[in-house]
């Protein structure tokens, strides 16, 4: 089958997704494959949206694990941090010992990369824009980094993300680490705008490490099922951990 | 400045509530600068409720997919296609597409038309699931236009077709085709199961047309989006027109 070596199961939030399984093959050795659902967050950012995305998310993550899934990967910090960050090792458990199989969240593989990397100040970039600036602060934060920038692109709706230039992720990543010249790593911020063609450049250019929010969930998917070679092209995290 | 979809960006409402194969198979097919926005339904094991709840699915995310700026969207699924009544789906599509302002095609749509372009007369079926929907699939045939010239199942149930042995694909076109000399198309159907890779070597060593399930939707979105070049390596559908 395709997925010889390991099958991932993701719980993408976007009801509609691009980016994630596009930057996932250019990443993943050869016999990986994706099991995909997509949720429920749409074009606004809701307590709704994010309840409907978490109940679907276990859901099929029960399926994904009856289709023979080696892990499961809860999507999205929003979603994730909705139940709570100090909830989610608890959440993961559980699903864990019900279903069967591995069951990480987005926010813990994100957390436990920058642990990885040693990171101590980080900077974040995203594209959801200024007003969810705060938002993106808290995150870091409860993960237990210190955030000193954050900044967004702007003019792009989630389910349009697609339609970021592939320059953008370089582009603001540069600034920010010029306007926060202390910053150890840059976030790049949600898993579903085109970000991984520039990991390596922005850690050789800008001398820092990159955590981004799917690079960090593929390497811990793939960690966890057993994948563990290095894999070149994405950063340190994958070439070192 | 350019995208990562800078050619085409295709979308695919995509019946099973967890999808594995096609995504996979998109990306071995599609040349580069083309991409998948893809949303996952409801089909679970299809039940008739499921049917139902995907298809107003596909309406809502098609509508997003054209605010995010797709070129064409694709209504997956056979039987939600032909649960609408074959001789309304064209009115549904158009009326889809009049209102998103973006083309609209059916599952059921592109594999007709990939027949009809390929010659067939007489169409031999290797599909995944149980012994148990061989008169539907043989149905379904018909519906389409063609005359059914034997049937074979993987055995699958819906749940478990990403786990099926990737040979299934070229031993049971054999077995089918051998059984039914007078076939002269082969089709694979259902567009989550292993059969990209297997679809040159079927025509060359079996002398038939094949068309797959996965195949007809992604050549006919392509060809819809205006990627109108040969594709070698997944037959003659993709080579010729």
């Amino acid at each position: 089958m395709y997925g010889h070596r390991a099958r991932i199961g993701y719980c993408s939030p976007p009801v509609v997704t691009e980016v994630f399984v596009y930057e996932f093959y250019k990443m993943v050795p050869p016999g990986v494959s994706l099991l995909l659902t997509t949720l429920e967050v749409g074009l606004e950012y809701t307590q709704q949206a994010f309840d409907g995305s978490f109940n679907r998310s276990i859901e099929a993550a029960k399926y994904m694990a009856g289709a023979g899934a080696d892990v499961v990967v809860l999507g999205g910090n929003p979603v994730n941090q909705s139940r709570g960050i100090e909830n989610l090792p608890g959440i993961c458990a559980n699903l864990s010992a019900e279903i069967g199989i591995n069951v990480v969240a987005s926010t813990l593989c994100q957390k436990e990369a920058m642990e990885k990397l040693g990171v101590k100040k980080v900077v974040s970039a995203h594209a959801s824009g200024a007003q969810h600036d705060d938002r993106h602060h808290q995150q870091m934060e409860n993960m237990g980094v210190e955030s000193v920038g954050v900044a967004s692109l702007e003019g792009y709706k989630l389910l349009g993300y697609g339609k970021i230039p592939t320059d953008c992720a370089f582009e603001i990543a540069s600034k920010l680490k010029g306007e926060h010249p202390e910053a150890d790593c840059v976030h790049l911020a949600s898993a579903h705008w085109p970000t991984a063609h520039v990991i390596d450049k922005i850690e050789i250019e800008l001398g820092v490490s990159v955590m981004n929010s799917q690079q960090a969930i593929v390497w811990k998917a793939l960690r966890t099922a057993g994948v563990t070679e290095p894999i070149k092209g994405f950063g340190r995290l994958f070439r070192e951990f | 400045m350019t995208i990562l979809g800078n050619r085409a960006r295709i979308g695919y409402c995509s019946p099973p509530f967890v999808t594995e194969t096609f995504p996979f198979e998109f990306y071995m097919m599609v040349p580069d600068g083309v991409t998948l926005l893809i949303t996952t339904l409801e089909i679970r094991t299809r039940t008739k409720e499921e049917v139902m709840a995907s298809h107003q699915r596909s309406l809502e995310a098609a509508k997003y997919m054209a605010d995010a700026g797709a070129d064409v969207v694709v209504l997956g699924g056979n039987p939600i296609n032909q649960s609408l009544g074959m001789e309304n789906i064209t009115d549904v599509t158009n009326a889809l597409a009049a209102e998103i302002g973006t083309k609209v095609v059916t599952s059921t749509a592109a594999q007709t038309e990939a027949l009809n372009l390929l010659g067939a007369k007489k169409v031999a079926q290797v599909f995944c699931y149980e012994d148990s929907e061989k008169e539907r699939h043989t149905n379904s045939m018909r519906n389409l236009g063609f005359e059914p010239a034997g049937i074979l199942a993987c055995g699958s149930d819906f749940q478990n077709i990403g786990r099926l042995d990737g040979q299934l694909a070229l031993t049971l076109s054999r077995q089918v085709k051998q059984e039914n000399p007078d076939a002269d198309a082969i089709h694979l159907g259902s567009a989550h199961w292993a059969t990209a890779h297997a679809i040159d070597q079927i025509e060359q060593e079996l002398d038939v047309s094949v068309m797959t399930s996965q195949q007809a939707i992604v050549w006919k979105a392509l060809r819809t989006a205006g990627i109108t070049e040969p594709i070698e390596g997944f037959g003659r559908l993709l080579r010729e027109f």
